[in-house]
């Protein structure tokens, strides 16, 4: 493997990782920020690009095979994302983790989860994303919000038991 | 360019024949009415992704002497596979949000509510009628058969050290990433 390749994925990955940080702590939010994290993943991508045409000058097999790797690695931080920005388990770990060697029970860590607005933050980013309008303390699917869960409904069922949550 | 353009349909048509295979094995165990456990779906879905990566790595072997597959120069083997992955990680994520998605399995349960409902009545009927505490139960549930965590009778705890593990990597970077309230 042309060590011009690893550099340049490890300049691209880096920059992605390090712009991803310094953004996320400078402006921080619950709302997970997908097409953000996705522009970042770009420049990190082109950054790659860059190091490696000036590393060995233009080679359309050396960039693709950079291309190839950086997409690996960003794909594998946006599956290791998700679960962090959305994952009620991890939640439930940290949440545990506090606890030491004490046993808790099911019902006091739901009475911890609907005391706090996790519940309602999701509502909230749906009715900013447009999936549902939230008036009176009711929530109301838009039209796109309803395609999205006709699609939902249909695609779980081929591929499992459906959509359980 | 023309070794890129087949390593990428190489890769691209290894993945199709992955989800193929899983997708026809899903509605095989469906007509055969054996439901498959979700556990057992997914480590078929690991080996079927692992067995696809092997055949196609072995494919792209330059002693195998088919030159519309020869890998010249031989890091492109290398990048076929990272390509095949990348669309096999793709697919399991949407799988995974497909059966488990909290947030689509909210905008499900106000489609099956004829569209509309009462912020309480959504918490409380949560996954057709789980609730919270079913779904907090559900997740403790695969945590424990993961071996992250002991959950008896509706008694949680302590960690095991792997969940210890786990749950100290995710707070911190949870923590470095300013993600507050999220889960």
């Amino acid at each position: 493997m042309p060590n011009s390749v690893i550099n340049s994925v490890i300049a691209g990955t880096g920059t992605f990782l390090l712009l991803h940080v310094a953004v996320w702590r400078a402006r921080p939010s619950n709302s997970p920020r997908m097409f953000l994290l996705f522009l970042l993943a770009a420049t990190g991508a082109g950054i790659s690009v860059i190091v490696d045409v000036w590393l060995t000058g233009f080679r359309g097999l050396e960039l693709f095979a950079v291309l190839c790797f950086e997409l690996s690695a960003i794909t594998l931080y946006f599956f290791v994302y998700a679960g962090l920005a959305r994952s009620v388990s991890i939640t439930l770990l940290s949440w545990l983790l506090s606890s030491g060697d004490r046993l808790v029970t099911l019902d006091t860590l739901a009475d911890r989860y609907e005391s706090s607005s996790r519940f309602e933050d999701r509502i909230r980013l749906m009715h900013n994303s447009g999936f549902l309008v939230l008036s009176d303390n009711s929530a109301t699917l838009t039209r796109k919000g309803a395609a999205l869960a006709h699609l939902a409904k249909a695609l779980g069922r081929v591929i499992g038991d459906g959509l359980r949550g | 360019m023309d070794e890129a353009i087949a390593i990428s349909l190489f890769s691209l048509l290894t993945l199709v024949c992955v989800v193929v295979f899983h997708l026809g094995s899903v509605a095989l165990s469906r007509i055969a009415r054996t439901p498959i456990p979700s556990g057992t779906r997914s480590l078929s879905l690991i080996l079927l992704i692992i067995v696809g990566g092997l055949g196609l790595w072995r494919l792209l072997d330059p002693g195998i002497g088919a030159t519309f597959t020869r890998c010249s120069p031989p890091f492109l083997r290398f990048s076929a596979i990272s390509l095949y992955l990348s669309g096999c990680l793709i697919y399991f994520e949407v799988q995974s949000l497909l059966s488990r998605g909290y947030s689509l399995r909210i905008l499900v349960d106000l489609l099956d509510s004829g569209g509309s409902a009462r912020l309480e009545d959504l918490k409380a009927d949560y996954g057709g009628g789980m609730g919270i505490r079913g779904i907090l139960g559900k997740r403790l549930r695969g945590l424990a058969r993961l071996r992250l965590v002991r959950f008896e009778e509706e008694r949680v705890g302590p960690l095991t050290s792997l969940g210890m593990a786990f749950a100290m990597v995710g707070s911190r970077i949870r923590q470095v990433l300013n993600l507050g309230s999220v889960g």
